[in-house]
């Protein structure tokens, strides 16, 4: 059994009078500690799969297994436990409390899962010691990013899941953040799952499923996944 | 070419106008109906003051109320008319005959007038005045239990006042039709205030044709004064007038009075010395009998008898005979009249409180709705100043939603406000007066003020708004609005609490006062709440408490009894003896007691205030406690008298100080010599030994005070039937039914602290609902976020609710300070003249302000849970559109 599947998947929104199918019949795998990119043109249908996937919406049809678990079958509360501790979450938009202090933003996290990682150790994991009392306005996007993805690894998920994280950055911090983002799979086992629509970015991965118009098209396993710096686009 | 582009462009800005308020009907409705409360709330209880003066007004016009009231302690005769008729300004001069009787069958007494149509001229509601001698116009408290038509029987009174036994010629009458009498706007006590006199019985009235009664004496004289204008009742002018005329009257009428006693007294004498002559002459014969036969000296002996006799009565005559006191009052002594129109005067004071506060809240409330409004627009406002819109069209859109919000929210207000609020508010003002029905004016300073101030502030906070916003760069607008940034907030200087405090209080601290105006204004939604419950309840309380404090704590007796003033001696022993020892009686102490007018260093005098004087070696201190300001006991003496404490308020009387007593004859100067607790009624307390070294005579009793034993109903019912009954008793006061009176004014409060409670609790509920969700839709991507995190829907509710809870607990302390102060301010003010307010608060009500306001946070947390259950989180952390 393999670490997430998606069988069958169906999701239809109704928009009006008339209906949108967002994903139709969508099928794949992905094993753990992948990094696995998901890749397709804007409409595609790639963030639903990946809202379906974190337990921040159901499918209509078909069933998404978790590490053995068939999270179709979970009601509002389990889901949202299944997210609390087994999902990490990374935006486009970053999405921090502008409220709170880089090292607040973590412990947001961290204060409700008891098997949390220690917020300034992953703060430190990310490069982000200086920053920990800056509040969210007073440092770059890049730094931004960082953060978010400190708190979601912080909460120690199964699964790590960015939706284009690096869709609002420039070049250069999108590299370092994709970088990141690899050396966390791979230091920590944390199976990580991208959306992208830069197909330039695929070979980083390990696995690159081909979204398009609702369903997937192809779905590629690199046996040698390349490290970011060598990418260009 | 461009016209026809141009007018295309209109009619989609103008539909995008109408489907704003569409999409958002929740906000619009949530404008509308702030909006709607202020004004009902503000206007409705404004203008209820105004409308309570009109209706008195009117009716006084209506009724032709007297202007100037004669009674005296002699019936009155025709030359007491001719010689009032006289004066200068006298229009119309009027006998009036009453007298009280029973109605056979009920238990109230019945006051018999002559109709009059020219002066306190009944309000006939059903039926018609008496046409003919046998018809009676009754009271229409009685419409329930008779008909037109039928026969009532009146009963002679059991006791004797200065007519004979026999004041009609008949006393079956038939009922022509009801009526309402301004004489007896007060549905429960009689307003003829003489001594003792504060019966609490229902008492009723009638009217019949003049020729009924049989004495060609009466008992009072009423008349109209040039320049008399009801529409002026109780301006001050109005009010100097009046006190003027009763001076310059009450001056002629003593003069008079001096006149009259020197000449009856004369006639008196003339004839005293006739029959001592004739006396004297008849002795004189007697003494020589030799002369006369014997028929002649039988009947010189029975003539004898005769003068004797005529000597004797003279004799007594003298002896009963007294200077005749007048009395004059003038419409503002008619208690339950100047009392309506007081309580309007009070209500005003306490409606621009209470409608102030609410209403300022309530357009606050609106404002940052359409502001808000606004604010959430901006990307859509950039795009169409980008277009080429000028700045006028774009603004119309929200100046046209205001627009319409408020003018809904100010023609439902103003439909509410004078057609159920003021209702409501005038019903609990008049409930224990009789009056005809309010008549409904418009007040267009107040309408417009209020209506106007809403409006305004509805759409021009938009409109000033959009062009504030306007103003800036379209590539500013469209950027949105760069979220505030964080900052430390004040409280995290204090490291000793900042490091105690929890993640979650620390975030939510952060929260709260990262949103100033929100904060604000929950405070002052919450505040306001707060404060108005406190002072509904408390308000309550007060009245409440005094009515314990008075007839459980200061008053120790129960029943007075007055002496009929023209009952023999004899009469009156009989009456004692029988009191002495009646089981039911177990203590009891002489007083002489009057009904007295005072005046202090003020220009004011207060004419209802009752004197009493405990006889020589009588005690007072066992009926009544008397304690002054402070708390401690103090004993009625010789240094001077006890005064109550409003009564002291009033006439600007301090402890030590002087105050002038007009008592029948004469004015008087008393030393105050501590000022007593008491919340009902005024008086002065002296003993024998100080009021007869002011007056230079002795006090006689006239009255007892009673103190009874607990016991059944229908034996104190007896009791108290039996005294009335006496012909020896002249009135028996029944302090259980002063209390009534009370109880009844604490009932007509409470329609009005339930209004006020609902009010508060309405405002409290609107604001918070508003703030609520002008907060969730604000944080929306905050509350996304930590949803995806992972926090369990109560979780993210305690998020906020904390928060909230904060806020509350800030608003509930500055919300009872506020009522506290209120609180004071009205106790002061709103009560009627011979009542004080306890200015005490209990716990009890601090407690229940706290608990129906967090009671209201709950409902609130309820409905914020509900929305943040459906906040959906995909839909708001998608990328900034």
């Amino acid at each position: 059994m393999s670490f997430i599947e998606f069988k069958n998947v169906y999701k239809r929104y109704r928009v009006g009078e008339s209906e949108i199918v967002a994903n139709r019949d969508v099928n794949f795998t992905i094993e753990e500690g992948e990094l696995a990119i998901i890749v397709g043109p804007s409409g595609a249908g790639k963030s639903t799969v990946l809202n379906i996937l974190g337990g921040m919406d159901r499918c209509d049809e078909g069933h998404v297994f978790v590490d053995g678990k068939d999270i179709t079958t979970l009601n509002e509360r389990d889901l949202t436990t299944f997210r609390r501790y087994d999902i990490g979450f990374v935006f486009q938009f970053y999405n921090l409390i502008p409220n709170l202090t880089v090292l607040e933003n973590v412990e947001l996290a961290t204060q409700i899962v008891s098997v949390a990682a220690d917020p300034e150790s992953v703060l430190a994991q990310v490069g982000l010691s200086e920053r920990l009392d800056n509040f969210p306005t007073q440092i770059s996007g890049g730094e931004q990013q960082r953060v978010a993805i400190a708190r979601a690894l912080a909460k120690r998920p199964k699964i790590l899941l960015c939706d284009e994280p690096t869709g609002a950055l420039d070049y250069t911090t999108s590299k370092q953040i994709l970088k990141l983002l690899q050396t966390i799979c791979a230091e920590t086992g944390t199976t990580v799952v991208i959306i992208t629509h830069n197909m330039a970015t695929t070979p980083m991965a390990d696995r690159v499923i081909e979204i398009n118009d609702a369903h997937v098209r192809n779905i590629q396993c690199n046996s040698e996944a390349v490290s970011v710096d060598t990418l260009n686009w | 070419m461009k016209k026809k582009k141009e007018r295309r462009r209109r009619s989609v800005l103008s539909k995008d106008m109408f489907r704003e308020i569409g999409y958002t009907k929740a906000r619009f409705i949530s404008v509308i109906f702030m909006i709607l409360l202020g004004v009902t709330v503000s206007v409705g209880v404004k203008i209820t003051s105004p409308i309570m003066k009109e209706t008195l007004r009117n009716y006084i016009e209506k009724a032709q109320l007297y202007d100037i009231r004669i009674t005296s302690d002699y019936p009155l005769e025709e030359d007491d008319l001719a010689a009032v008729r006289g004066q200068s300004g006298v229009v119309l001069a009027e006998a009036g005959h009453e007298t009280a009787l029973r109605l056979r069958g009920e238990d109230t007494d019945c006051t018999v007038y002559a109709y009059s149509d020219a002066i306190n001229v009944p309000d006939v509601t059903v039926g018609h005045a008496p046409q003919a001698d046998d018809e009676i116009l009754l009271d229409d408290w009685l419409r329930g239990r008779y008909a037109i038509g039928d026969r009532i029987v009146l009963e002679r009174p059991p006791k004797k006042n200065y007519h004979e036994n026999d004041p009609l010629k008949r006393y079956e009458y038939k009922v022509s039709g009801f009526a309402r009498s301004i004489l007896h706007m007060d549905l429960f006590a009689d307003n003829k205030v003489e001594m003792a006199e504060r019966i609490a019985a229902p008492r009723s009235f009638g009217f019949v044709r003049n020729a009924n009664f049989r004495e060609k004496t009466f008992d009072s004289i009423y008349l109209r004064l040039d320049g008399s204008d009801a529409f002026a009742f109780g301006t001050e002018e109005n009010r100097r007038e009046a006190a003027a005329e009763k001076r310059d009257l009450a001056q002629m009428l003593r003069k008079r009075s001096d006149a009259v006693y020197a000449e009856k007294r004369n006639d008196i004498k003339v004839k005293q010395k006739e029959l001592e002559e004739a006396k004297y002459k008849l002795k004189v014969a007697l003494q020589h009998e030799e002369r006369f036969q014997p028929e002649e000296i039988s009947d010189m002996r029975r003539k004898l008898d005769e003068v004797q006799e005529g000597l004797d009565k003279v004799d007594e005559g003298l002896d009963r005979l007294f200077r005749p006191g007048y009395k004059v009052s003038s419409r503002y002594d008619l208690l339950p009249v100047s009392e309506f129109f007081a309580s309007a005067e009070k209500l005003n004071t306490v409606a621009d409180i209470f409608s102030g506060f609410f209403f300022m809240i309530a357009i606050l409330v609106s404002l940052t709705t359409m502001t808000r409004m606004v604010e959430e627009q901006r990307i859509q406002i950039g795009t169409l100043k980008a277009l080429g819109y000028p700045n006028v069209r774009i603004t119309r859109k929200y100046f046209v939603y205001g627009s319409l919000a408020s003018t809904a929210g100010i023609i439902g207000g103003l439909i509410l406000g004078h057609w159920v609020l003021m209702p409501m508010v005038f019903s609990a003002y008049s409930a224990s007066y009789n009056l005809p029905d309010y008549v409904l004016t418009f007040h267009p300073v107040i309408v417009f003020l209020f209506c106007g101030i809403a409006y305004l502030c509805t759409t021009l906070s938009a409109a000033i708004a959009v062009n504030t916003m306007l103003k800036k760069r379209v590539a500013v607008l469209m950027r949105g609005k760069p979220p505030k940034k964080g900052t430390r907030i004040f409280l995290e200087r204090f490291r000793l609490i900042w490091r105690r405090m929890n993640f979650f209080q620390k975030v939510s601290a952060r929260n709260v006062f990262r949103y100033k105006a929100r904060m604000w204004m929950t405070i002052s939604g919450i505040a306001g709440c707060t404060g108005l419950l406190f002072l509904g309840f408390s308000l309550k309380s007060s009245i409440i408490s005094i009515s314990d404090k008075q007839f459980e704590e200061l008053f120790k007796y129960t029943v007075t009894v007055a002496y009929n003033p023209y009952s023999p001696e004899k009469d009156i022993r009989g009456l004692e003896n029988r009191i002495q020892s009646a089981d039911i009686v177990t203590d009891m102490v002489d007083v002489y007691g009057a009904t007295i007018s005072v005046s202090g260093s003020s220009e004011k005098d207060v004419s209802n205030v009752t004197m009493f004087v405990a006889d020589e070696g009588a005690d007072f201190s066992r009926f009544i406690n008397f304690r002054n300001m402070a708390g401690d006991e103090v004993k009625v003496d010789e240094n001077g008298v006890k005064m109550t404490l409003k009564l002291a308020r009033v006439l600007k009387v301090e402890t030590g100080g002087q105050a002038t007593v007009s008592l029948p004859g004469e004015d008087c100067d008393f030393r105050v010599s501590d000022i007593i607790e008491n919340y009902v009624g005024h008086a002065l307390y002296l003993d024998a030994s100080y009021y007869k070294s002011v007056t230079k005579k002795v006090p006689l009793h006239n009255m007892k005070m009673l103190k009874l034993r607990k016991t059944d109903g229908a034996s104190l019912q007896k009791f108290i039937a039996d005294l009335k009954n006496d012909p020896a008793v002249f009135a028996v006061d029944n302090l259980m039914t002063g209390r009534t009176i009370l109880d009844l004014l604490a009932s007509s409060m409470n329609a009005f602290v339930y209004v006020m409670v609902v009010c508060s609790i309405l405002l409290a509920l609107v604001v918070l609902y508003n703030l609520t969700n002008i907060n969730i839709s604000e944080r929306v991507r905050e509350l996304s976020t930590i949803k995806v995190l992972g926090f369990y829907p109560r979780e993210i509710t305690r998020y906020i609710y904390r928060e909230t809870l904060l806020l509350t607990v800030f608003g509930q302390a500055l919300g009872l300070l506020l009522g506290n102060i209120m609180h004071a301010y009205v106790v002061l003010e709103l009560p009627p003249d011979m009542i004080m307010l306890d200015p005490r608060t209990y716990l009890r009500d601090y407690g229940i302000a706290i608990g129906i306001t967090f009671g209201i946070t709950l409902l609130i947390s309820i409905f914020l849970h509900r929305k943040l259950k459906h906040v959906n989180m995909v839909e708001s952390l998608k990328a900034i559109e």
